[in-house]
Order: structure tokens, then C-alpha cells, then sequence
């Protein structure tokens, strides 16, 4: 069932268009990431969808309700939308205990019931010691589960959160992203959740929701996006890739590693090849053998899990070019060796010249 | 600093038309008075701008220089010391710092007058001790333009100290660790973080302490200064010059409008706020032995100059007199006072509340001149604010005794002008502004993520002000309330016209003594207005204190 829907949302301050012709849909029990670039205007489609920005253009429905509909001019306030929201600076009531702050939005309920749910929520996100406790005492890990904990209590059908870790140091953060995706998935509402760090949307999105300014770029899995992204930017967007420049010749582009299939660019089209580094597999020539595609190892160093190579080319159109390989586990050539290197095409894209900005 | 909040948030429901219509009724008199300036006044007016015109304007600038000198220098002083240094004593002068708050300014030049003039036992003395048998040619005249500024510096500057301590107290102590860090003192701190963090406070305090000592009236009339609000005086009352005495108003309201864009300026673009996450008890500046009997100093001089020694003296008076002053009808005027400044300072915060909210809610260009325009009121000399309610009010009373006349051949009288009525809304007019700012800028300081926030979470708009935003801003709200109490305690011109038959306050009691030279007879009606004055500040400072940030378990301000 679809939970959070957005339709042909555009949004200006001014002049300044931020949000373009933006539609994306959130089912119930799934966690979409909005990612992209700082300015986008992903945070403001977020305070669209919570109401906290009026509706320009486009409609919004919250499960089987629209709840904004600028041609028809409604625009249900953020108080009737029953949407928990988390924002990046958490905004916790500061006169208010963490126990208020999280039973806060439970209304028309007995004490007890509401005591109940706010003692669950604060058992399970291990804040229990901290219930009367008022919240400029609290950790930054702790002052964020209390902020999440506050969105859940009302049991909302969508839940929107705004680059809710990025207040938090990385050793925590790995943690406390765990939880936050555990909770979320354990009380199925829809999430929709606004970060710039395409790694946590990556770790934590069902689907990712890519934007470019104001503009929708993809929507897909984490792996759709990763494998199979729609523009060079997408590509770069979520994770290091070698940029070389080439020509479609005969339906291929040259690589310094082989050709790569170019069959639905027109002859003689000036292309980016974006080649991941995982793609650039890496061996040892053995004595005697003569390397298929030889480059040198310039750096080697191991980054724990993988080990990145540092490649340069010593011939031909990229002389001198520096190419990042990554392997898995420990592999560490010796530097200055020469090596083989050979292309997995499945992590390697082409896209138009143009489209590469 | 996140997604800018728009001009056109969501729809305000009943806040903005209660912002306007609170807007438009406060700037009523305002706008009557401005509608004056239109009306052709000739041959009065040249002679006003040839004879006295270049005095009162001349005055004027030198009690705005001086007094802004002397305030600025008094209250950043000691709000400094105060709020980040520790020394013996500064619990005691957190408090006693607002003092001065309950001295009227024509109250301390009474005092002053009677203490300093050539008749008074300071002179009597001096002369005493150099055994002079006439007046020493060399003594100071107090009634005179630097007198004025020295004590109306004394009684002003609580309002920068108050704002400044309160900005210096609430202050990113991780901002001041920093440049610790990179190598500055406590000075250059000071200069370079806690001050430039400090100057919108400090700006808004230097505002309101200039427009009090442009608006002086008691003062300058007593000490024969001619500054605008005497001439407005003579001429509205002596001359009955209505029209050229509004003109005069008018060219007083350029001066205040230069403050009010100063202060705006000053402010900027940007909206200061605090980091909302975490607050820190500040560790204080520790001073030892000489620094310490220095800040000591700083801090007591202007306890003692601008209450301790007046009040002393009044007392002395008043003990002497109190047999024959202090009667039934000295106490009514004790408690007519009380209650027309507590029913004002209420409402002046829930109006200045309300119209926050709306331009909180909804900055639109209308309601951010409407908000403007109401507290312009300060602006305007008490006089002419009376006028201002004054017209109006009769106008309405006129037209619906008319009408009731006619109707019902009944006679309603004067069921507005002649009241209390008339006399709480010329209150009103005249200190929303100062309700206003305290409120504005205590809005100011909670993100509006706090609103977002609470929305989500369903409450109303109204919901938000009632369970969120009003206790967060408890010490503001208070705050407010006392600097309307005691304006209006201390208010003399506007009580002085607009009053009901009978009605006597305090200030008017004193003020008729005064002017009768019986300073000595006026001290139990001035003494009272001091200590009636301190209970409040007294009071309120303590829940200053006690709800301020990181002081204790309890709520943040």
C-alpha cells in the first residue's frame, strides 16, 4: 500500500526554483532515502510533504487521504497530518523531560496508556535511566533517539527524517543508524529519510530517491543505482569512479584496459567512461608471461577489507594517466612492478560527453 | 542554517488578523497624531522653528550623546562582571544593578536638587568647611544640561545592563573557548566573540535607554532644559497650539526613527540563535584582590549614585514628613498606581505575545509594519500620546451619546475618555514596544524547528505558543512584564492628562509638589514609587535567575 505519495511537486522561494516537477512514492513498511548534493532542495521536499512549507504545485496523499491539492487549494496543516517528522537538530523541548518530550504528541489517551507507550519506546531505545532526565544533559546519540522516539509514539504512518545522523560522530553513527533502521522496520510506517551521504542511504534505503537540483534523477534500489545508474552523475554519486574520455569507434570504446560495447551511441560520439575501481581486477604476471593489458603499480596500500591500487598507464593516449583499482582482502604489489589489469564491463558505464557536467 | 523560512508559511489561521487588529488599534493615536501634521499651521509654526526650535533640537542631540555615552559605559561594564567574572559581591549585584529600574528620572533630579542645590547640605557644608560666608562661584549648578545627562544616565542604563547580561549570560561559552584556544584574553575575548555576540542585545538596550531620555519630560522641565518634549508641552498646553505642538512631535519622531533604524540595523539579516542542543554552566573569570575591589567598584557606583544615595535621602525626608503626608488618600494613590501598572503590564504582554506570534507565523511586509507601527508608541512623548487617545475616544464617546441621545433621549457621557479605559490604552500605546522587543527577541532565540517540531506532533498554532514557546520563554515573558510595570509606575505626562477626575497616582502627587519647589514634602510620594518599584525588580530578577540556562535541573529559557 503506498503510504506517502508526492505528484508533479514544484516549490520556489522567489525566483529561485528549488523543487522541479517531483513525484516519488513511499509504501508502507519501506525506508526511502532522499539523497543528493547540498541545495537540491531535498530538505524542502521533505517540509513539503509534513506541511510545514505550503503546497505550490502538484498534490500529496498520506495513505488514502490527499491531504494537499494546489489546484484545489487544500492544504492540511502539519498538525492533522499525523506524520512524525526528526529533524537534523533534533528541536527537543528543552523545558520539557525526556519522558514529555516523547509522550509530547500522544493525545486523547489515559495516563497510564500513554505512560505505557512512552516506557516501551525508551526500553527500546535503552534510554530507561534517562526518563526524567531533561534533554541539554543527553549525549548526541541520545538526544537523537529521544527525538526518533518522540516522532514514533503517536504510532505515525509516515515518518520523515532529516539528515537525522549527521549531528553524530562516525563511531557512532554506525550504531545508532542500526538501531534507527531496526525500530523503523520493526513498527512498518513509511519513511522517508533526507541525507547527502550516499552511503547511508545506501545502508539504510529500501530504495534510494536521487535529486539534482529539484530535480528527480533516479529511483531505484541501492543496487539499481550503484550498477545500473541513469548519468555519469549518478554514477559519481555513489562512489569513486575512473573518468577517462573517449570516441565511439565501430560500436566500442577504447579503454586503456580493452574496449568497451558502446552499441546505442551514434559513430564518432565523444563519451565519458566512468570505470569503478572494483572493476579494475588486478594480477601479478607470472615469469615469461606477457601482460594483456600492462600498467604500474605506482602506491598499494590496504584499507582493511580491501586493498587499493594505484595504477599509471606507461603508453599509448593515456600515458601517464593515475587509475584506482580496488581489490578485495589483502593484495599488495609491489610498487613500481608492473602489472596485468583486466575490466569487468559490468561496473563500467558510458555516457554522451554532454551529459557529463 | 537549513531551508530559509519563506514569506508565505502555511496559513496563519486566527493569528494574523489578531496581529492586525492588535496592530491597527495600537497604532490608532499614532496615526491620529500623524494625521495632525497635514493640518497648515503658518504663523505659529515660524516663529516656534525662528526663536526656540534650534535650542530644543540642540539639547536634544547632547542627552542622546551623553546619555548613550553613560549608559553604554555603566551597563556593558557591569552586565560584563557581572554575567562573566566572579568577585565578591556579584551575587548581590546581579540584582541590585536593576535598581536604579524603580527611580523615576524626574524622581532622582528631585533628589539631586534638593541635595546638590546651593541651598542644600552638600553646598551648605563645603561652604562650611572653606569658610565662605556667600555662595562658592565655582559649584556646579545641577538643574542644568550635564545634570540631566548624569542622571538620567543613572537611571537608564539598567536597561542595557539587563539586555546585555542576559545576551552575555546566554552566549556559546564553546564560542569563548575557542578564541581562548587560539591565543586571546579575557579582553580580547570580549571584544572580538562576546561583545560583537553581545551587540544586538546591547543595541536594543541603548535604544530603549534613549527614547526613555528623549521622552524625559519631569526632568528637563524641572532643570529648565528646553529639549522637544517641554516645547510639546508649552506648546500643546501653554500655547494651545495642538497642530505645531504635533509638528514639534513629528520632528521628535525623527530622531527616535534614526534609533529604531539604528537598532534594526544593528541587528542585521541575521536572526541569532542558540545552538538549541546543549547549554553549559559558564565558568566564570575568577578575580583576585585589586581587579576584584575594581569590579567591586564599577559595579557599585551606580547602585549607590542612582539608588542607594537618593533613596537614602528620600528616606530621611519622608521620615520627617511621612506624620503629615502619609495618609488615607496616600495609600489610595499607592494602590491606583499598583493597579493601573499591573492590568498594563499584562496586557501588554499578552498583545506583545500575540503580534510576535503572528509576525512568527507569517512575516508578510504587512505585518511586519504592523507590528512596527504599533511600537512606535515609545517613540512618542507621553503628551501627545494622550492626545492621541484622547481625540478618538472622545470622538466615539461624542457619537454614540449622540446617537443614544436621539435614539432613546438617554445621555451616555463620557464612557471612554474619562476612564480607566482611556488611561491603561494610552499605556499601552505608549510601552507595547518595550513588551514587544523583549518578546521578539526572546522568539528570537528558539529555532523554529521547536515549532515544526510540536506541529508535527499535532498541536495548533495556539497549541505551540501555550505548551512550547511560553514556557521556553517564561524569563523573557517576565522580563517584559517588569519593564512595562515600571515604565508605568514612573509614567508622569500621559497620567498627568489623561487620568480620570480624581485619579491620582503617585507620580502626579510627586510632580505637584515638585513644581511647588516643596521637594522635601514631595519625598513620600517619590519614596514610594521607589520601593513599589523595587518589589517587582526584586521579584523578577530572582526568576530570572532561577530559570536561567544551565543554573539548574529546571526549564531553559
Amino acid at each position: 500500500m503506498t503510504a506517502l505519495a508526492l505528484e508533479h511537486v514544484s516549490h520556489a522561494f522567489g525566483r529561485n526554483v528549488v523543487v522541479d516537477d517531483f513525484g516519488l512514492t513511499v509504501e508502507a513498511g519501506e525506508i526511502v532515502c532522499l539523497v543528493g548534493p547540498s541545495g537540491c532542495g531535498k530538505t524542502t521536499v521533505l517540509r513539503i510533504a509534513a506541511g510545514l512549507e505550503p503546497l505550490q504545485s502538484g498534490h500529496i496523499s498520506i495513505g488514502n487521504r490527499i491531504v494537499a491539492d494546489a489546484n484545489r487549494k487544500l492544504d492540511v496543516p502539519p498538525d492533522e497530518r499525523g506524520l512524525g517528522l526528526v529533524f537534523q537538530d533534533y528541536a527537543l523541548f528543552p523545558h520539557l523531560s525526556v519522558a514529555d518530550n516523547i509522550g509530547f504528541g500522544l493525545k486523547g489517551m489515559g495516563r497510564d496508556e500513554r505512560r505505557k507507550i512512552v516506557a516501551g519506546l525508551l526500553d527500546q531505545l535503552d534510554l530507561d535511566r534517562y526518563e526524567r532526565v531533561y534533554p541539554h544533559t543527553l549525549s548526541g546519540g541520545q538526544q537523537q533517539r529521544v527525538a526518533l522516539a518522540r516522532a514514533l509514539a503517536p504510532g505515525p504512518g509516515v515518518v520523515l527524517l532529516d539528515e537525522p545522523f549527521s549531528g553524530l560522530d562516525t563511531t557512532l553513527r554506525g550504531q545508532i543508524r542500526d538501531q534507527t533502521l531496526h525500530l523503523l522496520k520493526s513498527r512498518e510506517a513509511a519513511t522517508l529519510l533526507v541525507t547527502h551521504d550516499p552511503e547511508e542511504a545506501m545502508a539504510l534505503g529500501d530504495r534510494i530517491a536521487l535529486m539534482r537540483e529539484g530535480r528527480l534523477v533516479q529511483v531505484g534500489t541501492p543496487g539499481d543505482l550503484y550498477l545500473h545508474p541513469v548519468n555519469a552523475f549518478a554514477a559519481g554519486f555513489f562512489g569513486e569512479v575512473n573518468r577517462i574520455a573517449g570516441i565511439v569507434r565501430e560500436g566500442a570504446v577504447a579503454t586503456p584496459f580493452g574496449e568497451i560495447a558502446a552499441t546505442r551511441l551514434p559513430e564518432g560520439k565523444a563519451v565519458e567512461v566512468l570505470i569503478r575501481p572494483e572493476a579494475l581486477q588486478v594480477k601479478r604476471i607470472g615469469a615469461g608471461t606477457r601482460p594483456h593489458h600492462p600498467a604500474i603499480v605506482a602506491a598499494a596500500r590496504l584499507l582493511g577489507e580491501v586493498s587499493m591500487v594505484h595504477l599509471q598507464v606507461e603508453s599509448g593516449d593515456w600515458a601517464n594517466r593515475h587509475f584506482h583499482s580496488r581489490m578485495a582482502g589483502s593484495f599488495l604489489p609491489t610498487e613500481n612492478s608492473v602489472v596485468d589489469v583486466a575490466l569487468d564491463t559490468s561496473r563500467t558505464f558510458v555516457f554522451p560527453a554532454a551529459d557529463t557536467k | 542554517m537549513g531551508v530559509p523560512r519563506p514569506r508565505g508559511a502555511p496559513s496563519g489561521g486566527i493569528w494574523t488578523p489578531l496581529a492586525l487588529i492588535v496592530a491597527a488599534l495600537i497604532s490608532l493615536p499614532v496615526l491620529v497624531v500623524t494625521a495632525n501634521l497635514v493640518t497648515p499651521t503658518g504663523e505659529i509654526w515660524r516663529h516656534l522653528a525662528a526663536t526656540v526650535l534650534p535650542s530644543y533640537v540642540e539639547n536634544s542631540l547632547w542627552i542622546m550623546v551623553g546619555v548613550g555615552v553613560g549608559v553604554l559605559a555603566i551597563g556593558v561594564s557591569s552586565a560584563w562582571l557581572v554575567a562573566m567574572c566572579d568577585f565578591p559581591g556579584r551575587r548581590v549585584f546581579e540584582w541590585a544593578l536593576l535598581l536604579p529600574f524603580a527611580v523615576p528620572a524626574y524622581v532622582i533630579a528631585y533628589t539631586y536638587t534638593g541635595l546638590l542645590d546651593v541651598s542644600g547640605p552638600v553646598h551648605l557644608w563645603l561652604r562650611g568647611v572653606l569658610g565662605a560666608s556667600g555662595p562658592l562661584s565655582w559649584y556646579p549648578d545641577i538643574r542644568s544640561l550635564p545634570g540631566a545627562i548624569v542622571l538620567m544616565s543613572l537611571v537608564f542604563y539598567p536597561y542595557v545592563y539587563m539586555l546585555a547580561r542576559t545576551a552575555f549570560l546566554e552566549q556559546s561559552h564553546a564560542a569563548i573557548e575557542v578564541s581562548r584556544t587560539l591565543g586571546c584574553g579575557p579582553w580580547r575575548s570580549f571584544g572580538v566573540i562576546s561583545l560583537p555576540l553581545a551587540r544586538p542585545a546591547i543595541a536594543g538596550g541603548l535604544a530603549l535607554a534613549l527614547m526613555e531620555a528623549l521622552n524625559d519630560f519631569g526632568t528637563v522641565q524641572f532643570f529648565g532644559v528646553d529639549t522637544f518634549t517641554t516645547g510639546i508641552y508649552r506648546t500643546w498646553l501653554g500655547l494651545g497650539q495642538r497642530p505645531a505642538a504635533a509638528q514639534l512631535a513629528a520632528l521628535l519622531m525623527l530622531f527616535i526613527f534614526a534609533l529604531v533604524i539604528l537598532e534594526r540595523w544593528s541587528r542585521g539579516a541575521r536572526r541569532y540563535q542558540n545552538a538549541g542542543a546543549r547549554f553549559q554552566a559558564l565558568p566564570r573569570y575568577h578575580l583576585r584582590s585589586g581587579k576584584a575591589a575594581l569590579a567591586c567598584l564599577v559595579c557599585a557606583a551606580p547602585v549607590a549614585l542612582g539608588f542607594l544615595i537618593p533613596a537614602v535621602a528620600l528616606g530621611i525626608w519622608a521620615a520627617g514628613t511621612a506624620a503629615e503626608t502619609v495618609n488615607a488618600r496616600f495609600l489610595t494613590m499607592a494602590t491606583n498606581s499598583f493597579l493601573v501598572a499591573t492590568i498594563t503590564a499584562i496586557l501588554a504582554v499578552v498583545l506583545a505575545a500575540t503580534l510576535a506570534y503572528g509576525l512568527r507565523i507569517r512575516q508578510t511586509a504587512t505585518m511586519t509594519a504592523a507590528a512596527r507601527v504599533a511600537g512606535l508608541g515609545y517613540a512618542i512623548p507621553g503628551s501627545v500620546i494622550a492626545v492621541g487617545v484622547l481625540i478618538p475616544f472622545a470622538f466615539v464617546d461624542n457619537t454614540v451619546d449622540a446617537w443614544m441621545r436621539a435614539q432613546f433621549g438617554l445621555s451616555t457621557g463620557l464612557f471612554l475618555s474619562g476612564t480607566l479605559v482611556a488611561l491603561v490604552f494610552a499605556y499601552l500605546v505608549r510601552f507595547l514596544a518595550i513588551s514587544l522587543n523583549t518578546v521578539e527577541a526572546g522568539f528570537g532565540r528558539i529555532t523554529p524547528r521547536m515549532d515544526d517540531a510540536a506541529r508535527s506532533l499535532g498541536q495548533s498554532r495556539s497549541g505551540v505558543l501555550r505548551r512550547v514557546l511560553a514556557p521556553l520563554m517564561r524569563g523573557s515573558l517576565l522580563t517584559a512584564g517588569l519593564l512595562v510595570f515600571v515604565d508605568v509606575m514612573k509614567e508622569l505626562p500621559a497620567t498627568l492628562l489623561v487620568r480620570p477626575f480624581n485619579f491620582d497616582t503617585l507620580a502626579t502627587h510627586a510632580y505637584e509638589y515638585a513644581s511647588d519647589e516643596l521637594l522635601v514634602e514631595a519625598s513620600s510620594a517619590s519614596l514610594a514609587i521607589v520601593v513599589v518599584g523595587i518589589v517587582p525588580v526584586i521579584l523578577l530578577s530572582r526568576a530570572i535567575a532561577r530559570s536561567r540556562a544551565g543554573q539548574s535541573d529546571g526549564p531553559v529559557t
